[in-house]
């Protein structure tokens, strides 16, 4: 069995446009067998027209499978048991046929974002201020440096994808809304 | 899904993810609740008292709309243009 990695661009930015890439790479014959924590596997066989897409669903069980299932979409990898990639033939009923209802599955990832951001931002704040204060010196201060930079990338890793899966989220109801 | 599809004889589909995060919903709410299914890996669902009178005010509240509607087109000037 033949198996070739492709990079995951990031799913808040850019998961539309990996999706359409893993298409692309089924009508090659490279079809997606599951994913690691930064890349997609993908494993050789007849070359397909699939579409992907992705759902976030953080409380799912046997039935949520099924269902997807019935509706000819079949699961194809789950990435940090939350983001769940499915594939159908083309021309299937799409997983969410309302914009609104679709942008919903991104609240929890906005709300655990949100906190996590605000969380290290306090946190960078705080060691900020001591640093600012204290002129540590020493491995106090080398200790200091490194918390702040492990609270930097906390922050970058909280707020971005937070804000992307907003602007999502807005963007989704602001079309809605021209609709009417 | 299919069933959903057959009765509004094809005029309201619903996807996948739609159905699962709604039915999710309706049972959080305790509008339906979980019923044993003929197979032991099949769910089923019925509609509780709490969601049948839901389901009245909202047909209810529909149909007022309707009324509303068909009364505001009744006093529509249809021979004039814009």
């Amino acid at each position: 069995m033949r198996y070739k990695y492709v990079m995951i661009s990031g799913f808040a930015f850019s998961d539309k446009a990996d999706m359409r890439k893993l298409e692309r790479l089924a009508q090659r014959g490279w079809i997606l067998d599951g994913v690691t924590s930064l890349f997609y596997r993908l494993r050789k066989e007849e070359p397909q027209n699939l579409q992907y897409t992705l759902d976030y669903q953080s409380e799912y069980d046997e039935e949520y499978f099924r269902i997807f299932q019935e509706a000819n979409w079949t699961h194809r990898a789950t990435f940090a048991e939350e983001v769940h990639i499915f594939s159908a033939p083309d021309g299937t009923v799409p997983i969410y046929l309302d914009a609104i209802e679709e942008s919903e599955q991104y609240l929890p990832v906005i709300k655990s974002g949100a906190i996590g951001g605000v969380l290290s931002a306090l946190f960078l704040i705080a060691l900020l201020v001591i640093m600012r204060f204290t002129n540590a010196t020493g491995w106090v201060g080398h200790t200091l440096l490194c918390l702040l930079v492990l609270a930097w990338i906390a922050f970058v890793f909280c707020f971005f994808p937070c804000a992307g899966y907003l602007f999502r989220r807005l963007r989704s109801l602001q079309r809605e809304r021209q609709k009417v | 899904m299919q069933s959903i599809e057959e009765v509004t004889g094809g005029s309201f589909v619903i996807g996948p993810a739609s159905l699962y995060t709604n039915l999710k919903k309706l049972l959080k709410a305790g509008l339906i609740h979980e019923k044993p299914g003929e197979k032991s890996n099949q769910k089923v669902y019925g509609i509780t008292s709490r969601g049948i009178e839901a389901l009245e005010k909202e047909v209810e509240r529909k149909e007022h709309m309707i009324r509303l509607a068909k009364r505001a087109l009744d006093t529509l000037d249809r021979g004039e243009k814009p």
